[in-house]
């Protein structure tokens, strides 16, 4: 009986472009799994950073540039979707080809791993892809696809049966969004010999614990519980977390902190899930909306701190001032209401995004698509900053791309000089 | 009237206004003072200090000269003067009947520097988060009701607390609709659950779960969108700590209370609460520069009729009889009038919720058989311990092992020691490592009398006790007058060992000519279920005569001492 996939038409169109463009091709196939075993695919994207040129086929199906870009998306993705699996447009049969399907299921092994290497990503939803992956065959000659699964739950993965239906308007999306307030202080743990402390380290044992408190957490949907197996709505959603009744002999002593992490502001969750959903299955996409948008702030901030070369102590008080984030829609003209999203730090321009938008998620955003304003910066506020005697704060920026941006004090006093060189001008031209 | 929160008279020695509110249930309010001594013109004073009464336009007065037959004088001050109002005496089952507790335990952390001022200020912001809008309350018996500060949830919020009790302790079917949920549409199902209309020998409790709000919805008007940063701080390396505290609160509600009002008096307790914990916290602080992971004690003394909480830290981190506990509990003792011979606020005295397994007091619903003689039977509290329990064996020959664990419960229920019971074990390896007994006696079935019984009160509690000889079973009833005079001033339950057999005495009755004695006796031969029917029914707990004791046979008691210290 295998999984039954409803993909939305407009996948089909970009697959056939594509078949057109190149010969052979590989990309991912983004979506949502349900429990009642029909998954519904929203999105497919080719799998950019390789060499377009390239003549050797096997390079084509590169597994490590696939699992990175798996990841890349996942981070852009709403709780509830998820990369499903891949799609190869080829020639030959890929599932009749006994090396083509080697490489198929060597490069979801690797995505696997890659997930299973950032657990805080939630890339995978294991309770309804059961270890699924799918693998759609698009032949780029006769213009028609084949899909099976492939079950990543065996040492030697099997191929099962899968069926597979372009349609238009596969499901009416309803949208779930909460704003999780993050106000929490965690403990700062540093190397015992040395005085440095692991920024990284530390923020994913927050998202960790976080995640963890998240999994008691009950979601009140319009103010009220509602039963997880009654079809969802899209009501006011917000996040409640329960307390313990008593102190268990664990909990029951006082913890001392070599130094704080406090977490301030929000974290913005927007999920969409189809109609035929419950309640329970929001209240998961949700949890794991808000864990996986923490984590790939906290992943792409740290990817973005400057490495000094000498490691000189750090500074006794950092804000970490993690990107924001944006959204963006999937499909621009028609009206297909679901939104991805991106991360956008304090000194970025608004423009920057849209590359990186293009290149993993193949969707051609302009500026004025981008919603920046879901997210706010944070206004440092004065008394916040430590006394003069103390270290100043300095937040960690991306690799300073200030050639580009002017200085606006020096701006300030250019145009002030100018428009009084403009005024003297003027006074002798009169007199 | 049935609708006014349930109210609270005060005993004021100073200016300061109510301190000890904070220590009483929410949901009772100032509405007075009383005055002992001789009659003064309260006039001023009230007219002075009645708006702290803000619960009511006419502050009540009540004066007790102290002088012998009088009577209190009760008055409420209106328009100026004191009028005089009749006055009426309810007892407990009055406020067991008319009031239901709710009971409201979670566990919350501080975490600060472990200085006065940053424990005020982080938990202030503590309150500020569990204001009206961040909270929710659930009642974990009755899944799918909840509480919060616009809407009620399982159940009508029209429907009042005694309904909700009633939901609570439903028997499991009514409630459960096979989703765990009552009903999809959020209401009691159609089926209303029984009120129970048995008179109610306790306060009836309704146990409720919190659940704090940790986002906000577009709706909000305080939604803030400033994203996530985190700020690094090792500016106090190794100073802050992160402290655990439990937070246990009671509220008093009216029965006939509306359930959408409960919310209120819930988030109320909750930041009352937080009061108590924040001034424990600070206390510590000052006296033992540290701080405690603690918790919150419910104490229900006699003498109050009301409950008192207090905030302790954890046991094992203290003593009880160390200096800054002791000066804690003696202030509280001065606060509240209360003697200082007795403990009132032990951990020991805290109120027990969960009825144990075990039969306590089974004596008192006894009628004394000589009501116009003389009679004292033990205070206080303790558990009927006997054979079999535990599913030890020790029939016919653990009966004075049984009776000690009986007088062992009773300084743990007064608060003067721990609370665990000793197993026959236990109090066989005290004797052996005082030096009383051999290796061998360990695991053995040999017989205790009130001797070694004295010996193991002494090295596992610290009592000391008094032995009284009989000489002859029928020389007990006329050293009748020695053990009324122990009840009166000890209150301790005594152990009576003799002939083959031991029991515990509770009480003495005699009649008014002093001719004829009766004693209560707590019998440890009962070998069936801990039900109260079958232990009077078969006199297992009951009022024996003088032919109750072997006419010939030796007896010795062993009669604890009650330390005279709170």
């Amino acid at each position: 009986m295998g999984r039954s996939v409803l993909c939305e038409s407009f996948v089909e169109d970009y697959l056939r472009q594509l078949s057109r463009k190149a010969g052979v091709c590989m990309g991912l196939l983004i979506g949502q799994p349900s429990a009642s075993g029909k998954d519904y695919i929203v999105h497919a994207s080719r799998i950019t950073g390789q060499d377009e040129e390239e003549s050797d086929e096997s390079q084509k199906l590169n597994a490590t540039v696939a699992s990175q870009q798996a990841l890349d998306a996942t981070r852009m993705l709403p709780g509830g979707m998820y990369v499903m699996g891949i799609f190869v447009i080829h020639p030959k049969n890929v599932f009749q080809e006994q090396s083509l399907l080697s490489s198929v299921k060597f490069i979801l092994m690797s995505m696997k791993a890659t997930f299973d290497a950032n657990p805080l990503l939630m890339g995978t939803c294991e309770e309804l892809e059961k270890s699924e992956k799918l693998v759609l065959y698009y032949s780029s000659s006769s213009k028609t696809q084949i899909c099976k699964t492939v079950s990543l739950a065996t040492e030697n993965p099997a191929v099962l049966p899968c069926d597979w239906k372009f349609v238009e308007r596969s499901s009416t999306w309803h949208k779930l969004n909460v704003y999780f307030e993050t106000d929490d202080v965690y403990p700062l743990k540093q190397k015992s010999e040395q005085e440095q402390y692991d920024t990284e380290a530390n923020l994913t044992e927050s998202a960790r614990k976080l995640r963890y408190q998240l999994m008691d957490a009950k979601i009140l949907f319009g103010g009220e519980p509602k039963p997880a197996t009654d079809p969802v709505e899209a009501v006011p959603a917000n996040v409640y977390l329960p307390t313990s009744t008593e102190l268990s002999p664990n909990d029951a002593k006082i913890e001392h902190f070599e130094g704080t992490m406090k977490f301030d502001g929000i974290i913005s969750s927007q999920i969409y899930i189809h109609s035929q959903s419950t309640f329970g299955e929001a209240e998961r996409f949700i949890v794991a909306d808000v864990v996986r948008s923490l984590m790939s702030r906290i992943q792409i901030h740290c990817d973005s701190l400057v490495q000094t070369e000498d490691t000189t102590t750090q500074d006794k008080i950092t804000l970490n001032e993690l990107p924001r984030r944006i959204y963006f829609p999937v499909r621009t003209q028609t009206g297909f209401p679901v939104q991805f999203s991106d991360y956008l730090f304090p000194e970025e321009s608004v423009e920057t995004p849209i590359g990186r938008i293009r290149e993993i998620l193949d969707i051609g955003v302009a500026v004025r698509d981008l919603n920046c304003k879901v997210e706010l910066v944070p206004v440092v506020k004065e008394d916040e900053r430590p006394t003069e005697e103390e270290e100043v704060w300095r937040s960690k920026s991306k690799e300073d791309d200030f050639e580009g941006k002017l200085n606006m004090p020096v701006v300030g006093g250019l145009v002030t000089v100018i428009v009084l060189l403009i005024a003297l001008l003027v006074y002798y031209l009169m007199k | 009237s049935n609708e006014e929160s349930e109210d609270l008279v005060e005993n004021v020695q100073n200016d300061t206004p109510s301190p000890i509110q904070r220590n009483l249930p929410s949901g009772l309010d100032l509405i007075g003072w009383v005055k002992t001594g001789p009659y003064q013109d309260p006039t001023d004073f009230l007219l002075k200090y009645g708006p702290d009464a803000f619960v009511t336009d006419n502050p009540v007065y009540l004066h007790y000269t102290g002088e012998p037959e009088a009577e209190l004088q009760t008055f409420i001050f209106k328009n100026r003067m004191l009028q005089s109002v009749e006055c009426v005496t309810f007892e407990d089952d009055f406020l067991y009947r008319e009031y239901y507790l709710l009971r409201l335990r979670c566990t919350l952390t501080l975490v600060c520097e472990q200085t006065e001022k940053s424990v005020c200020e982080n938990a202030f912001r503590l309150r500020k988060q569990l204001g009206s809008g961040s909270v929710a309350f659930t009642v974990p018996a009755a899944p799918g009701v909840l509480l919060s500060d616009y809407v009620v949830t399982g159940i009508d919020k029209e429907e009042n607390v005694e309904m909700l009790y009633a939901m609570a302790t439903a028997p499991k079917p009514e409630q459960d609709d096979g989703f765990g949920v009552v009903g999809a549409s959020g209401r009691v199902k159609a089926k209303k659950p029984q009120i129970n209309n048995r008179p109610p020998t306790g306060y009836r409790v309704i146990d409720f779960g919190l659940l704090i709000k940790k986002s906000k919805d577009d709706l909000d008007e305080k939604l803030r969108r400033e994203a996530c940063n985190v700020t690094i701080d090792r500016r106090n390396d190794d100073q802050t700590v992160k402290v655990p505290f439990q937070v246990d609160c009671l509220s008093m509600v009216h029965r006939t209370k509306k359930l959408d009002k409960c919310f209120d008096n819930m988030v109320d307790s909750v930041d009352c609460s937080l009061g108590l914990i924040e001034s424990a916290l600070l206390e510590q602080l000052r006296h033992q520069q540290r701080l405690y992971v603690s918790k919150c004690y419910h104490m229900l003394p006699k003498e109050l009729g009301h409950f008192v909480t207090c905030v302790y830290p954890l046991d094992g981190e203290l003593s009880e009889s160390d200096s800054f506990l002791e000066r804690q509990r003696a202030n509280m003792h001065k606060q509240f009038l209360l003697k200082m011979t007795l403990p009132h606020f032990r951990k020991g005295n805290a109120y027990q919720f969960q009825a144990g397994k075990r039969l306590v007091n089974p004596h008192e619903t006894l009628s004394v058989p000589h009501p116009d003689g003389r009679t004292a039977v033990v205070a206080g509290a303790y558990t009927y311990h006997h054979y079999m329990q535990d599913e030890f064996d020790d029939k016919g020959w653990g009966c004075a092992y049984r009776s000690l664990q009986t007088l062992v419960s009773w300084f743990n229920m007064q608060g003067y020691s721990s609370g665990k019971i000793p197993t026959h074990n236990d109090i066989q390896a005290c004797l052996v490592r005082v030096g009383d007994k051999q290796r061998p006696f360990i695991g053995s079935r040999q017989w205790i009398g009130s001797t070694e019984v004295s010996i193991c009160l002494n090295d596992m509690l610290g009592i000391d006790s008094r032995i009284m000889f009989v000489t002859h079973g029928s020389e007990l009833a006329s050293r009748g007058m020695e053990l009324l005079q122990h009840f009166q001033h000890e209150g301790t339950p005594i152990m009576i060992g003799g002939g083959v057999l031991a029991h515990t005495i509770l009480g003495v009755s005699m009649n008014a000519e002093l001719g004829e004695t009766k004693f209560l006796i707590l019998d440890p031969h009962y070998t069936g279920a801990d039900e109260l029917g079958p232990v009077l029914g078969k006199g297992w707990c009951g009022w024996k005569g003088e032919d109750f004791w072997d006419k010939s046979a030796h007896y010795n008691l062993c009669m604890p001492i009650r330390p005279k210290r709170l």
